[in-house]
């Protein structure tokens, strides 16, 4: 599927947090409590995705160049190769734009300073889809989707 | 009628005794018909300075009536033997979780109860009914012969689960409080040398305010920060080997461990009270068995990670989960986060970490550091 000029959805689950201003970030994935650590430049671009303009590659890849000062070449490369891991994680996906949406301007780079730049990083840990009693448990993995109700 | 208490003299004149007290402003009532069995939850939980009331005859509410939480009640009764396991646990209980003898199952809410949990440990059985923030325990005289794994490991996994409930969240981790008072967390699995880290720090004249068990909670939306007040469980080769300990009072021993009053030694009682909104440093330990400890940074990120697997049913409903997580990430922002590996060097000289520690604090402020 061509996904450039598709609109990029961020799962409705994913529960973003900053640690580090422009620096380091993390998602839970309050599904499947899969646990993401975000560099700053993965960090800026989910920014982005969050802030609710609507997002293609390549809106994305231009915010990323212009953010941090690099070539839209490797913007547009690594922008693309984060996003394609993303969907393989499930925190995104593609959607077709509709008539009225109009693409996010990528505008001017934050005042914000940001840290230099390395291509976006997304690091994932399934050390929390197992419950912890006194620190070491072992847990029937299944039934960790039925703990989301209750109290 | 409510009384100060002093079990050892009033709880036989009792028919059904029961203790009150409060975790973080969450009001909490054990009541058993064995008077022995309330002297020991008695006993285990007198940081929170329990009252004694007689459950029969005692129908005045409180002078204060708790504003906000409703009352969490245990219920505990003795029993020669444990029912049969499909006597205890309802056949569409989920089983859920299995550490060692304790396995815990939740049976999902239907028209007539709300959700419930389960926990066996073989020798003692607990219902938590989040519902109605009712927690029932079925004891065995074996549980009774190891009480402090009774109060320390089976009831309080129990309880805890029902303070998730009110949005008190359990970390696994120690707090030391520094001389420059900035607040270090100290978190790892078992045996990862919390409790060690903390005595040994204690022993620099640091103020440790608990060696493995902290409560999270939210006071306007803010992240707040407690200690669960209980007994140092030391471990034995760490009273043998360091002798400024001796003086430190005994309460008893199980497996290579020994109640310790850690508190009142280093003189924490009363920071032990503190609600803290901010965490200075977070330590990772690991003990390495080599003779150099050592300090490296960590990903924040990571941190956080380490503070998520050590806080006991973090999985455990969804609002609770995500909420938890927020607060975390919160007392991580304005930390600096570190692995410690600890060494043997501690073993031989306890007050090594406090140093590590203050020249690494050194350098920072001198922009030397990380």
């Amino acid at each position: 599927m061509d996904t450039r000029s598709k609109k990029v959805v961020i799962k409705e689950q994913a529960s973003f947090t900053e640690l580090l201003d422009h620096r380091e970030a993390i998602i839970l994935d309050l599904e499947n409590l899969h646990y993401y650590s975000l560099n700053a430049a993965a960090s800026f671009l989910w920014k982005q995705l969050r802030a609710r303009a609507v997002h293609t590659a390549e809106s994305l890849s231009a915010a990323l160049a212009a953010a941090f000062g690099i070539n839209a070449g490797q913007a547009a490369s690594e922008t693309h190769a984060w996003l394609n891991e993303l969907e393989q994680y499930g925190l995104i996906s593609y959607a077709a734009l509709g008539v009225e949406e109009k693409l996010a301007n990528p505008g001017t780079p934050t005042t914000e300073p940001l840290p230099p730049y390395a291509p976006p990083l997304l690091k994932l840990s399934n050390s929390l889809r197992h419950m912890t009693l006194s620190g070491s448990s072992t847990v029937s993995s299944g039934a960790i989707t039925a703990l989301g109700g209750g109290s | 009628m409510n009384s100060t208490l002093d079990p050892k003299l009033k709880i036989e004149n009792y028919h059904m005794a029961a203790i009150r007290f409060e975790v973080c402003d969450v009001p909490v009532i054990i009541k058993a018909r064995a008077p022995h069995l309330i002297a020991l939850f008695a006993d285990y939980f007198h940081y929170y300075r329990p009252q004694l009331v007689d459950e029969l005859h005692d129908h005045t509410p409180p002078a204060a009536p708790p504003i906000g939480h409703s009352t969490i009640t245990v219920d505990l009764k003795t029993r020669r033997h444990l029912p049969p396991l499909e006597c205890l646990i309802p056949p569409q209980a989920e089983l859920l979780s299995e550490t060692g003898v304790i396995r815990l199952w939740r049976e999902p809410a239907d028209s007539d109860s709300g959700e419930r949990f389960y926990f066996h440990m073989g020798t003692a059985a607990f219902r938590v009914d989040p519902e109605r923030d009712y927690l029932a325990g079925l004891i065995t005289p074996e549980a009774l012969s190891l009480s402090h794994v009774l109060t320390n490991t089976y009831t309080l996994f129990a309880l805890l689960l029902l303070l998730r409930s009110h949005g008190l969240y359990h970390l696994h981790a120690a707090a030391v409080v520094s001389p420059r008072n900035q607040l270090y967390l100290i978190c790892g699995a078992p045996h990862s040398g919390k409790t060690t880290l903390a005595t040994a720090l204690g022993l620099a004249g640091w103020r440790p305010i608990s060696d493995d068990s902290l409560l999270v909670h939210a006071r306007e939306s803010a992240a707040q920060l407690i200690a669960l007040k209980k007994s140092f469980h030391l471990a034995n080769e760490i009273l043998d080997r360091w002798p400024a300990l001796d003086g430190i009072t005994r309460h008893h021993r199980y497996h290579h461990r020994t109640c310790v009053a850690g508190l009142e030694f280093f003189g924490a009682t009363a920071l032990a009270e503190v609600s803290f909104g901010r965490v200075d440093h977070i330590l990772i330990p690991q003990i390495t068995g080599e003779a150099p400890s050592s300090l490296r940074p960590m990903p924040a990120g990571e941190a956080v990670l380490k503070l998520a697997e050590q806080s006991m049913f973090f999985q455990l409903w969804r609002k609770h989960t995500e909420q938890q997580l927020n607060l975390l990430a919160q007392l991580a922002r304005t930390a600096a986060c570190h692995r410690l590996s600890a060494g043997t060097d501690i073993l031989a000289d306890p007050r090594c970490v406090a140093e590590i520690l203050e020249q690494k604090a050194r350098d920072h402020r001198s922009g030397a550091g990380d």
